[in-house]
């Protein structure tokens, strides 16, 4: 099962004086299971794409096509649709409304007609996933947490409906360096737990090439480069063609070759990168 | 300069009264570069409220110092003597297009219609906004509208801008344009500014760090002497940057291999290692 665009343009205010073209002719293939990252400068397209997912738009051209069910404005379909791809917004935590936590999380699983049982369970499991304690938050205010721990409840109400496909739009903008990475981690370990494919829009760098062994880069509307996260960021040209940066471990890489030292290091990960070196040194005979 | 006398803020909840904020003492000279880390929840919102104007302090005081030797002060006007902007764009814009927004705190100020067409004029080009002045500004990318956010607050000309985490949406690229703006303001005009983030290059720019922890002022330091403290990064939940980890590790073999914070300065560093 996948999630396929087929040449999909997106015009906003067709043929009016503001005429805009989002995106053009663009064709990606996103597999079950995978962690996916969408990047791209400011502007690009990467929200618009999001929306077009699980049919908030719908594409001027072409066609969106979530596991053989193509998306179109009728209701049946979109209902299927939804029930397999949530969206984690920008400042999701905006959007809280409720008086209780487990009132916010249970919201979405309401309104996909589970029992009392199902929601009870779906929002524990959820708010554990994303490292909170049910005992402790779901009778509080939603309103009363730290802004790390409301986007870990915006992130768990969406979890909590349980579906196939999870977007999430700059899930980590405003965290502290902490809470991105443990956020980061636990959309990964519930990726292997449950196959869940998550799909994540960033401006991070070192986020993606931590996290996202794919990645789709958007540049003016159109997929500039579409495959594996490492094979992009060794491609300094194209990532600087895009407006991108390198993440921290490729740009260390590059400058200890750049002034010809003797240390050597794995790209890929920080992790990999610190073993890399450590084994380095020990070549090198550091005392 | 902006001064910081004893700052406490406390807020009342259900619950009782929750102090965010407690005993910052601060002095922020005028045309400085500061940085305010800690993690989420710590209070830096609150405090960088509180330096603009726009909350009170429960006790303590925020002024402004106007001439250092009559220890003349005065309150902050929010706004006009400090620009914030917020976290998040959507709560900020107001208008129908991009001009009219950047103009709306313009009006306030009674100035003639041509000096405000020419200021509005200005920031859209700083900020490369041209080609987007007729547009809702609800059309706009999340990363352009924290540009056109930016542009209201420096046409109203403060002397102190703070961001408030005001580049978490944009892309690298345009990150570093609107941070190399706003440290060309900085450097041609005096403004102050005050950059709230969790970002390791923002925090670099910055002459001091106010490290806030629990509310309380953890440090206010230098970036290198912050980040080579390991008591201040564990209390300010600071994640080192990858080449500061990569010294730590060299230091273990080469005990004098200096502190590096990024992969520049570590390249440098190992290839004078002997």
């Amino acid at each position: 099962m996948s999630i396929d665009l087929k040449n999909v343009d997106y015009v906003y205010d067709s043929g009016e004086p503001f005429e805009y073209f989002a995106l053009r002719g663009i064709s990606l293939h996103i597999d079950e299971g995978a962690f996916v990252g969408v990047v791209g400068r400011t502007g690009s397209g990467k929200s618009t794409l999001v929306e077009h997912l699980n049919g908030l738009l719908f594409p001027t051209r072409g066609d969106v096509v979530v596991d053989d069910e193509i998306i179109s404005n009728d209701r049946k379909v979109l209902a299927k649709v939804r029930r397999r791809v949530g969206i984690v917004f920008q400042y999701p935590e905006d959007q809280f409304f409720a008086e209780t936590i487990f009132e916010e999380v249970a919201f979405g699983c309401r309104n996909y007609g589970f029992s009392k049982e199902q929601v009870d369970e779906s929002v524990h499991r959820a708010m554990k996933t994303v490292g909170l304690d049910p005992d402790h938050f779901l009778s509080l205010s939603p309103f009363q947490l730290s802004g790390g721990e409301q986007r870990r409840v915006a992130i768990a109400s969406i979890i909590a409906v349980g579906q196939k496909y999870i977007v999430l739009d700059e899930p980590t903008a405003g965290l502290d360096s902490g809470s991105k990475l443990a956020v980061l981690a636990e959309l990964e370990t519930l990726r292997q737990a449950t196959h869940v494919t998550v799909i994540l829009v960033s401006h991070n760098m070192d986020e993606v090439a931590e996290f996202c062994k794919q990645v789709i880069v958007l540049d003016d509307g159109a997929v500039a480069f579409q495959g594996p996260t490492d094979t992009f960021f060794s491609d300094v040209t194209l990532v600087e063609r895009t407006g991108l940066e390198l993440p921290e471990s490729y740009r260390l890489s590059r400058a200890l070759k750049a002034c010809g030292s003797a240390l050597t290091v794995n790209e890929a990960s920080t992790e990999r990168m610190l073993e890399s070196l450590k084994l380095s040194v020990s070549d090198l005979g550091g005392a | 300069m902006i001064r910081l006398d004893k700052v406490s803020y406390q807020i009342e909840t259900s619950a009782g009264a929750v102090q965010v904020l407690r005993d910052i003492d601060l002095e922020l000279p005028d045309g400085s570069i500061s940085a305010i880390v800690g993690p989420n929840g710590s209070g830096k919102t609150t405090l960088a409220r509180l330096v603009s104007g726009l909350l009170r302090p429960t006790s303590g005081n925020v002024q402004l110092l106007l001439d250092a030797e009559t220890h003349t002060v005065t309150d902050v006007r929010p706004g006009v003597d400090v620009g914030l902007v917020f976290q998040n764009p959507d709560n900020q814009l107001v208008a129908t297009t991009v001009e009219d927004d950047i103009a709306f705190g313009l009006e306030n100020l009674q100035l003639s219609h041509g000096e405000m067409v020419q200021r509005v004029e200005d920031v859209l080009r700083l900020l490369g906004l041209q080609p987007f002045r007729d547009y809702p500004p609800h059309r706009l990318s999340g990363g352009q509208k924290q540009k056109v956010a930016i542009a209201g607050v420096l046409a109203m000309k403060p002397s102190f801008l703070i961001l408030d985490e005001a580049t978490s949406l944009l892309d690298p690229t345009n990150r570093r344009e609107v941070m190399q703006t706003v440290l060309r303001l900085n450097h041609e005009l005096g403004i102050g500014v005050v950059i709230v983030t969790h970002l390791l290059d923002e925090v670099l720019v910055a002459s001091r760090v106010c490290v806030l922890a629990d509310g309380v002022l953890a440090a206010w330091d230098s970036p290198r002497a912050v980040f080579s403290n390991p008591a201040i990064v564990k209390r300010g939940e600071l994640v080192l940057p990858l080449s500061a980890r990569a010294s730590f590790l060299l230091q273990e073999h080469w005990t004098d291999f200096p502190l590096c914070l990024t992969p520049e300065e570590f390249a440098r560093a190992t290839c004078q290692l002997t």
